[in-house]
């Protein structure tokens, strides 16, 4: 059976599997801004300014992916483990329970999309 | 009509209170001296449970310091299991196990720590609550010290009513009271003498009416000094 690397994470109640690909680094909660009218929230990580998608509350860390080359946030997302799990189809095996893969890279597209309409609006 | 009897017990009595209110005095001293002792200690360990708040403030200061540094290490040690799950098989899995190692025992020193934090919570709490006794035990000290002010003079009214007392039943009883009571002293003692020469003459060796005399001759001597 073929593995998989990556972080087990509890985003409320339901565990999710991010690939050791997709995310780059766990930091500290930093301090968060809302970007205003937009559902948006940016950080600064490492001198880099970075937008926070939130997955739930916040749980006092910050998992640093990266999506089209380019470094997201998600926050709301308490890591449980770390290592190689057992490949499915759709995410991975922990402890004889089917872990699905977290869709980040859909969640920050909805974040996109939410941002479009006023992209070229007038103020 | 009150007999010499009566006179002299009344006499007595007010002898036996002026007396009493006489020994409360030192009684009273001595409670006010433990109450003022009593209020120096209590000030002196309230001084030194007073100092203890910004001692813990330090030692709650210097254990948020160990608190991040344990996260700081606990993430840094997540970090480099997700780098050595990217490195993948075999050299990242003996990294990886590493990294899990570390967080556990950092977890561990974590929960040891807010273990620790909680006590001092605790120690804290019943430091409040023993200042707030203390505090109470001050105040009581305080009332009991006022009480034996005011029961401090209502002796000395009382004392000067004893003695008003006595000054006012010299013309009543028509002698001294002083006089009254000696008289009844020495009613009392005779009786018990004549009582003693009774049982000596019923012995069978009884000594002589003579020897008797000799044997009162201090008692006939003072009374015929008296009677001159």
């Amino acid at each position: 059976m073929s593995e998989r690397a990556g972080l087990l994470v509890r985003a409320g109640e339901e565990l999710g599997f991010v690939p050791a690909a997709t995310a780059r680094s766990v930091v500290a909660l930093p301090l968060v801004s809302p970007v205003a009218s937009t559902p948006l929230a940016m950080t600064l990580v490492n001198g880099r300014v970075v937008p926070v998608v939130a997955l739930g509350s916040p749980t006092g860390v910050l998992v640093l992916c990266e999506l089209d080359q380019e470094p997201v946030g998600f926050s709301g997302l308490d890591v449980m483990r770390v290592g190689f799990f057992a490949a499915t189809e759709r995410g991975v095996v922990v402890d004889g329970r089917i872990v699905p893969e977290l869709d980040l890279a859909g969640a920050w597209r909805s974040l996109e999309t939410a941002l479009e309409p006023q992209l070229g609006e007038p103020p | 009509m009150s007999t010499p009897s009566d006179e002299a017990a009344l006499v007595r009595s007010l002898e036996r209170a002026r007396r009493a209110l006489e020994g409360l005095e030192g009684t009273l001293e001595q409670a006010r001296a433990a109450t003022a002792r009593g209020e120096t200690e209590l000030d002196n360990v309230g001084e030194a449970a007073r100092g203890a708040p910004g001692r813990g403030r330090e030692l709650r200061a210097s254990l948020q310091l160990f608190y991040e540094a344990l996260e700081r290490a606990k993430l840094s040690a997540l970090n480099a299991g997700l780098e050595a799950a990217r490195l993948g098989d075999p050299a990242g899995r003996i990294v990886l196990e590493l990294s899990g190692d570390l967080r556990e025992l950092v977890g561990g020193a974590l929960e040891a720590l807010e273990a620790h934090a909680a006590l001092l919570g605790e120690s804290e709490r019943e430091r409040e609550g023993f200042l707030s006794g203390v505090a109470a035990a001050r105040e009581t000290m305080a009332s009991v010290g006022k009480h034996l002010g005011a029961l401090g003079r209502e002796r000395q009214e009382l004392l000067g009513a004893v003695a008003g007392f006595e000054g006012a039943l010299g013309p009543v009883l028509g002698t001294d009271p002083r006089v009254a009571r000696l008289l009844l002293e020495l009613g009392e003692q005779s009786k018990a003498l004549a009582q003693s020469v009774a049982t000596l003459a019923r012995e069978p060796g009884a000594p002589s009416v003579e020897r008797v005399r000799q044997a009162l001759a201090p008692l006939l001597e003072a009374l015929g000094k008296s009677t001159e």
